[in-house]
């Protein structure tokens, strides 16, 4: 009988990630809760994931595999269901082109944007709307970053949907609005009313409280 | 697959460049190769990366693929001979994770000529720790991929030959630390796709000095640097190639 564990953290939009893929390949997990931003990591992670010592980690039939978008390939060869990624192989490359760009592009200085100040905040803040743009004009007819349904990229750019929009309306933030970005707008809603995404983002109100408990960490202790 | 227009944008010294030309070679596909100027990108890389703008990019039939990995795994999949990555999911996924790890020593490497000081020395550090765990990955086996030279050597072979621009500007010996390592690139060499595709070590670290000279010159422009020698014609055997500003 295959054995599914993932370790993760209910606030990590990357573990967030593979429990979306393992939804929609209609595959049943056993969630482990690691402590990780209190640097309190079990002997069972540092295990499974000496290298990086980070969640995610999928443990399958006792075997682990560690970051998240190799996780995503793995469910996705693995168990049958709704693609992840294209079968046509230019398409397959280009998924994997623009969830590259979201990880390594996009996240940093979107991250930044939300958290930094000053002059730091500025300079993020340009870097993320021209990234932004970017992301404007791959949507272009279609309604997800996928087609017609939710595929890798829509899966990795949960952050966006979910973390950077929350930081957003706590920080006062407008990078992201349906004025500016209207097909990223639209995605945000379609993204936002599937429902294995709506069961398995964390909740907006834990999420809000707890970043907004780090801010107020990060200012007392200034 | 006869009819095939495979074309590669890329840079001699480029160890994202030098993954697809032995992906390319190992599956004995007929390609044109095209030297770019990074300090005067060609149109058609600005067409075929507008996202980047950056080499290694592979046009097949008119069609752009960019980011080495991702070039890569297209070869492996469009032409299945002579397969690069395993057939089964978990060691596909141990190869990915590996191959993603690899790219650790670029960042760690850059440091050792563009910083000086504690920060270099640091590099040097962060360097010789990731060759450790890569030394540890390999073991005993002959190649990354076990018996069969696989994704996660030609991810990392091309380091290979930065290996002696590393150990030059850190003064430091690889060997000293990773024998293993040394052996298998050795290995590897004896591999065709991989001894045509690699490029030479003394002219890897050539560029290297240039780069460095020219961070020096911008950060101090009295330092007197011709700035219009930057081709060196009859340098690599008679092959024009313009040495390339900053993906370095």
């Amino acid at each position: 009988m295959a054995e599914v564990k993932l370790f993760g953290n209910w606030g990590s939009p990357f573990s967030c990630r593979i429990e979306i893929a393992l939804k929609l390949k209609g595959v049943e997990y056993e969630f482990i809760e690691e402590d990780v931003y209190n640097d309190n990591k079990s002997p069972l992670l540092l295990k499974y994931n000496p290298v990086h010592k980070k969640i995610p980690v999928l443990l399958h039939n006792g075997k682990p595999i560690c970051e998240s978008v190799v996780i995503l390939e793995y469910i996705d060869e693995t168990w049958e269901g709704p693609s992840i990624l294209p079968k046509d192989p230019y398409e397959r490359a280009m998924a994997r082109f623009w969830t590259k760009f979201l990880e390594e592009k996009c996240f940093p200085p979107m991250k930044q944007a939300s958290w930094s100040t000053g002059e730091e905040q500025e300079k993020a803040k340009e870097e993320a709307t021209e990234l932004l743009k970017i992301l404007e004009g791959t949507l272009s007819g279609k309604k997800f970053f996928g087609g017609d349904s939710i595929g890798m990229v829509d899966i990795v750019a949960n952050f966006i949907a979910h973390w950077f929009i929350i930081l957003q309306e706590i920080t006062g933030l407008e990078l992201l609005t349906h004025e500016k970005f209207p097909k990223l707008g639209q995605w945000l809603d379609d993204y936002l009313s599937c429902s294995i995404i709506k069961e398995t983002l964390p909740p907006k109100d834990k999420l809000t409280a707890s970043f907004q408990a780090r801010i107020q960490a990060a200012t007392t202790s200034k | 697959m006869a009819n095939d227009e495979v074309v590669l944008l890329d840079s001699y010294v480029s160890m994202f460049g030098m993954r697809v030309r032995i992906a390319l070679a190992e599956k004995g596909i007929p390609f044109e190769y095209r030297e770019e100027n990074l300090r005067n990108k060609s149109p058609l890389l600005l067409e075929m990366n507008p996202v980047y703008k950056k080499i290694p990019v592979l046009i097949h039939n008119g069609k752009p693929i960019c980011e080495s990995l991702i070039i890569v795994q297209y070869i492996d999949v469009v032409w299945k001979d002579r397969p690069l990555l395993p057939s089964d999911p978990y060691q596909r996924a141990q190869a990915r994770f590996w191959a993603d790890y690899v790219d650790k020593i670029f960042f760690a490497g850059r440091k050792l000529w563009t910083t000086k000081g504690e920060e270099k020395e640091s590099g040097k550090k962060e360097l010789i720790e990731y060759l450790q765990v890569l030394e540890g990955e390999l073991g005993n086996k002959p190649y990354f991929g076990g018996d069969i030279f696989g994704f996660v050597d030609v991810a990392f072979v091309p380091y290979y030959c930065w290996f002696y621009a590393y150990e030059t500007c850190g003064n430091f010996s690889i060997e000293q630390y990773c024998p293993k390592l040394i052996a298998w690139g050795k290995r590897c060499l004896e591999r065709e796709s991989v001894s045509k595709s690699l490029a030479d070590p003394h002219k890897v670290y050539e560029f290297v000095q240039i780069m460095k000279k020219r961070r020096l010159a911008k950060q101090d422009p009295t330092t007197e640097l011709d700035h219009r020698k930057n081709v060196m014609s009859d340098h690599f055997n008679g092959q024009v190639c313009t040495i390339a500003m900053v993906s370095f």
